[in-house]
C-alpha cells in the first residue's frame, strides 16, 4: 500500500518558528520598557497596570503547565495565589516583613496544599477532578473568610510590603515591576526547561494517551502528582507578588471566578504553548479595561467575555498563540501579488480613519457635549445623552471595521478613499467570519503595543498582524483582476 | 516440556452480565509464539488487557517468569519485561513517530525525574528509538507526526513501541489488524525475526500470519480455550472448526 501523506516541510516549520518567536521577542522588550515609556508619558497607572497583568501572567504560565501541558483541568488554580497572598498578609499582622520568610511561606504552604488536595483530586479523571479542585479551592476561600481575626471576607490589607533585607525595595512601583517582570522571565523559562526535559515529556505524553504510557511503564501519577505541586508553587509565588502589588489580600482571591479567569486567559492565549497565556492574560485585562469602561455594559463585560472565548475556540483551537502560525500560502495567492497595496498607501488610508475617529469624537464630545451645557442642569438626562453618544460613535467603529470591510465595498472608509480593499487570500470579498476574526486581530496588534503593525514594513505582502491572522490581504482595487 | 513463562489460571472478568473471560486457563512456553484465535468478542482483548495490567481480573491469577502479578499496576508489569501492542493503534498522535518510540525507550531507562536537560538531542533516547523504528521499517518516517502516518505505518509504530521497552514477552492484539498484504508480510518477517529472544502471545485474525508463525495455537470462545495445540491439530480439530474456523479453515 502506498502512502499518500505528504510530510511537513522543514522549510515552513522554521519559517513559523520565526514569526512566532519574533513577535514574543517584541513583546517581552515592550514590556521591559513600560515604566520607562509610562515615565516618559507621564502615566504612572500604567506601570501598575502591566504589574497586575503580569502577575497574573506568571499564574497563568503556571496554570498551563497544569492545564495545557498536563491535560488536568484545575478549577481551583486560584487557591495558589490566595494562599501566597495569606502567606505576607497573616506574617505583617504579626510584625514579620521579612520577604524571604514571606517567599519560603508562600512556597512552602503552596506545595503542602498542592500535595494534599493534588494526591487526591489526581485518583479521579474528568468532571471528578474538574469539581474536586473546585471544591478545594471554595474550601479555601470560606477557611480565609471563616477567619475573622485576618480580616474574614472583608479581606486584610497588608500595611508593609515585603522587606529584602534592603536588596529590593518593592515599595518603589518600578522595582515591583521589574521584580515581577524578573520572575515572569524565570518562570518562562523553568517552564521551557520543564516542558522539554524527560519529565515534561512524560506530562506531555499522559496528556496525550494515558493508558498507552501506563502500559509503556510509566508511572502517570506520580509525575502528575509533581507537576501539580510545580504548577501550585508557581502560583504561589504570583500570590505573593500579588499580595505586595495590592497591599490587600482578599479571600476572593480563591474564588472560582477568579480560578475561571485563569482558565480564560490560558486558553485564550493558547493551551500548551509557552508564551500563550501571557498573551491571554494581557489580551484579559485590556479588554477588561476597554469594554470594561463602557458604560452601563461595561459593568456586564464578562458576558461579553464569554462569547469572545467561543469565539476563539471556534477559529483558532490553539489560541491566540496559534494565530501566530502561518497557514500555508495557497497557489491562489501569488495571483495576488501584482494586486499588493504599497505602504504610503496604506498609512494614507489609517490616517484618514483615524482623522474621521478623531473628528466624530471631536463632534460628539465638543459640540454635542457643549451644546449638552447649554440645557438646563438635569444631569440625569445629560448622562443619558453622552452614553447614548458613547454608543454611537463605537458602533461608528464597528460599522467602519466590521461591516463595510465585509461588504461590497470591501473596505473601511479610510481604505475606499485611497482605493484599496481588504480581500481574503484567495481575491474574494471576507466572509463574515473572517472580517470578526480580522477586527480580534486588530484588538491584538493594538492591544500589544501596535507590534504587529511592524510586521507590515518587513512581510513581502505588508500585511500587519491581523492580516496574517484573518489570512488577509490589503490591495489596490483597479489592480484587481 | 519447558516451565512455562506465563500461566494464566481460572481468569475471570464480567461485564455487567457479560462473561468476557470466563475460567480461562493457559500457558505460554518460552521462547514460543503462541496464538489465540477466536470469533469477535470472544474475549482476546480482554484478556490481554488484563495480562497488561489495563484491566484487574474479577477472580483468577496471572504468573509471570514464576511471579503473581495478578493485581501489579500496568507500569511495574512492563519493568518486569511485559509489553503490549494494541488492537486498536494507541500511540501519542501529536508526537513524532521518533518522540513516541522515544517515550517508550523513557520509560524502559528508569524514572524521568529529570527536569533539565532536553529530551531532544539527547543520543541516550534517539538512538535506541531509531534502532526500534529500524526493526520495523519506519526508519524513513521517523519525523512525520504519527497523526499523518498511512494505518499500515501507525500498526507498525505500534510495534516499534512495544520492543523499545526491550521486553522478554510481546502481547500482540491483532497486530496484522487493517494492514495491506505486503505489509503483513513484512509484519509476519519481523515477528518471525523477534521469536529468537521473545516469547509471544499473538492475537491475530489473520490465518495465513497465524499458521506461519505460531508453535500452538489457542482458541477462545465465551472467555474460554475450548483448545489448544500444534496448528496442525488445531486445523484438525472438529469443536474448532465448528465453533470457529468455519469455512477459513479450507483456505488455510
Ligand atoms: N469495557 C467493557 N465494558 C463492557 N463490556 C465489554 C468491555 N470490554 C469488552 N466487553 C465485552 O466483552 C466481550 C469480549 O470483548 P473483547 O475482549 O473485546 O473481544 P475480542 O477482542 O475477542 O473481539 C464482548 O462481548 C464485549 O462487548
Ligand atoms: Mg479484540
Amino acid at each position: 500500500m502506498m502512502s499518500t501523506v505528504t510530510q511537513d516541510p522543514p522549510a515552513n516549520a522554521l519559517a513559523r518558528i520565526t514569526l512566532r518567536n519574533g513577535f514574543y521577542g517584541a513583546l517581552l522588550v515592550v514590556l521591559a520598557l513600560v515604566p520607562l515609556a509610562a515615565q516618559l508619558a507621564g502615566a504612572g497607572n500604567w506601570t501598575s497596570f502591566a504589574t497586575q497583568i503580569l502577575i497574573f501572567a506568571i499564574a497563568a504560565v503556571s496554570l498551563n503547565l497544569i492545564l495545557g501541558y498536563g491535560g488536568m483541568i484545575s478549577f481551583g488554580h486560584a487557591a495558589f495565589m490566595a494562599i501566597g497572598g495569606y502567606s505576607v498578609g497573616i506574617a505583617s499582622v504579626y510584625g514579620l516583613n521579612n520577604g524571604f520568610a514571606h517567599l519560603a511561606m508562600a512556597i512552602g504552604f503552596s506545595a503542602l496544599f498542592a500535595l494534599v488536595t493534588g494526591a487526591i483530586a489526581l485518583r479521579t479523571r474528568g468532571v471528578y477532578f474538574i469539581m474536586i479542585t473546585l471544591a478545594f479551592a471554595q474550601m479555601v476561600f470560606f477557611a480565609f473568610v471563616s477567619l475573622e481575626e485576618f480580616g474574614g471576607d472583608d479581606g486584610l490589607t497588608v500595611n508593609s510590603r515585603s522587606e529584602f533585607a534592603g536588596l529590593i525595595d518593592l515599595e518603589r512601583e518600578p522595582t515591583l515591576y521589574y521584580t515581577v517582570f524578573v520572575v515572569l522571565l524565570a518562570t518562562l523559562y523553568l517552564t521551557h526547561r520543564i516542558v522539554n526535559s524527560r519529565f515534561g515529556w512524560v506530562i506531555r505524553g499522559a496528556r496525550s494517551n494515558e493508558a498507552r504510557m501506563l502500559t509503556l511503564g510509566h508511572p502517570v501519577y506520580r509525575y502528575r502528582l509533581t507537576c501539580y505541586v510545580i504548577g501550585g508553587i508557581m502560583c504561589g509565588v504570583a500570590g505573593f507578588l500579588f499580595a505586595n502589588y495590592a497591599n490587600f489580600v482578599n479571600p476572593e482571591d480563591a474564588a472560582w471566578t477568579t480560578s475561571g479567569e485563569l482558565i480564560f486567559m490560558v486558553v485564550l492565549g493558547g493551551m500548551g504553548s509557552l508564551f500563550g497565556p501571557v498573551l491571554g492574560a494581557i489580551v484579559f485585562f485590556m479588554m477588561e479595561e476597554t469594554v470594561g469602561s463602557i458604560p452601563i455594559v461595561g459593568i456586564y463585560w464578562k458576558i461579553f467575555f464569554g462569547p469572545f472565548l467561543v469565539l476563539v475556540v471556534l477559529f483558532a483551537r490553539e489560541g491566540i498563540d496559534g494565530w501566530l502560525v502561518p497557514r500555508a500560502v495557497k497557489a491562489s495567492d501569488a495571483a495576488l501579488a501584482d494586486a499588493i497595496a504599497p505602504l504610503a498607501r496604506r498609512l494614507a488610508a489609517m490616517l484618514i480613519d483615524v482623522a474621521l475617529f478623531a473628528l466624530s469624537a471631536w463632534l460628539l464630545i465638543a459640540v454635542l457635549g457643549g451644546w449638552l451645557m447649554t440645557l438646563p442642569r438635569q444631569p440625569y438626562h445629560q448622562d443619558l445623552v453622552m452614553i447614548a453618544c458613547v454608543y454611537v460613535f463605537l458602533a461608528g467603529i464597528l460599522v467602519n471595521h466590521l461591516v463595510l470591510p465585509a461588504s461590497k465595498w470591501r473596505g473601511s472608509a479610510g481604505k475606499i478613499a485611497m482605493g484599496l480593499a481588504v480581500v481574503g487570500g484567495d481575491g474574494r470579498t471576507l466572509a463574515p467570519a473572517q472580517a470578526v476574526q480580522r477586527v480580534f486581530g486588530q484588538v491584538l496588534t493594538i492591544a500589544t503595543a501596535l507590534i504587529g503593525y511592524v510586521w507590515m514594513v518587513a512581510d513581502r505582502e505588508h500585511r500587519a498582524l491581523h492580516d496574517r491572522l484573518a489570512a488577509t490581504r490589503v490591495v489596490v482595487r483597479g489592480r484587481l483582476k | 516440556m519447558k516451565q512455562p513463562v506465563l500461566q494464566i489460571k481460572d481468569l475471570q472478568k464480567s461485564f455487567g452480565g457479560v462473561h468476557a473471560t470466563d475460567n480461562l486457563t493457559l500457558d505460554v512456553t518460552p521462547n514460543e509464539i503462541h496464538a489465540v484465535i477466536g470469533p469477535n468478542g470472544a474475549g482476546k482483548t480482554t484478556m490481554i488487557a488484563q495480562l497488561s495490567g489495563a484491566l484487574m481480573p474479577d477472580d483468577g491469577q496471572i504468573v509471570f517468569a514464576g511471579r503473581d502479578i495478578t493485581r501489579l499496576p500496568a507500569y511495574r508489569r512492563s519493568h518486569l519485561g511485559l509489553a503490549r501492542s494494541f488492537q486498536i493503534t494507541s500511540v501519542f498522535l501529536d508526537f513524532s513517530c521518533l518522540e513516541n518510540v522515544s517515550l517508550a525507550v523513557l520509560a524502559h531507562q528508569g524514572h524521568a525525574f529529570r527536569f533539565w536537560r532536553a529530551v531532544r538531542g539527547d543520543r541516550t533516547l534517539s538512538d535506541p528509538a531509531m534502532a526500534s523504528l529500524e526493526r520495523v521499517g519506519l526508519a524513513d518516517r521517523a519525523d512525520i507526526r504519527a497523526a499523518n502516518l498511512a494505518h499500515g505505518e501507525q500498526r507498525q509504530l505500534e510495534i516499534a513501541m512495544a520492543l523499545a521497552t526491550e521486553p522478554s514477552f510481546l502481547l500482540l492484539d491483532e497486530p496484522m489488524a487493517g494492514m495491506g498484504q505486503s505489509e503483513s508480510a513484512r509484519m509476519i518477517e519481523t515477528l518471525n525475526t523477534l521469536k529468537r529472544d521473545k516469547t509471544m502471545l499473538l492475537v491475530e485474525h489473520d490465518m495465513d500470519a497465524v499458521f506461519a508463525l505460531a508453535d500452538r495455537i489457542s482458541v477462545l470462545v465465551y472467555g474460554q480455550v475450548i483448545a489448544t495445540g500444534a496448528p496442525d491439530d488445531i486445523r484438525n480439530n472438529d469443536a474448532v472448526r465448528k465453533a470457529y474456523l468455519g469455512d477459513e479453515a479450507g483456505d488455510a
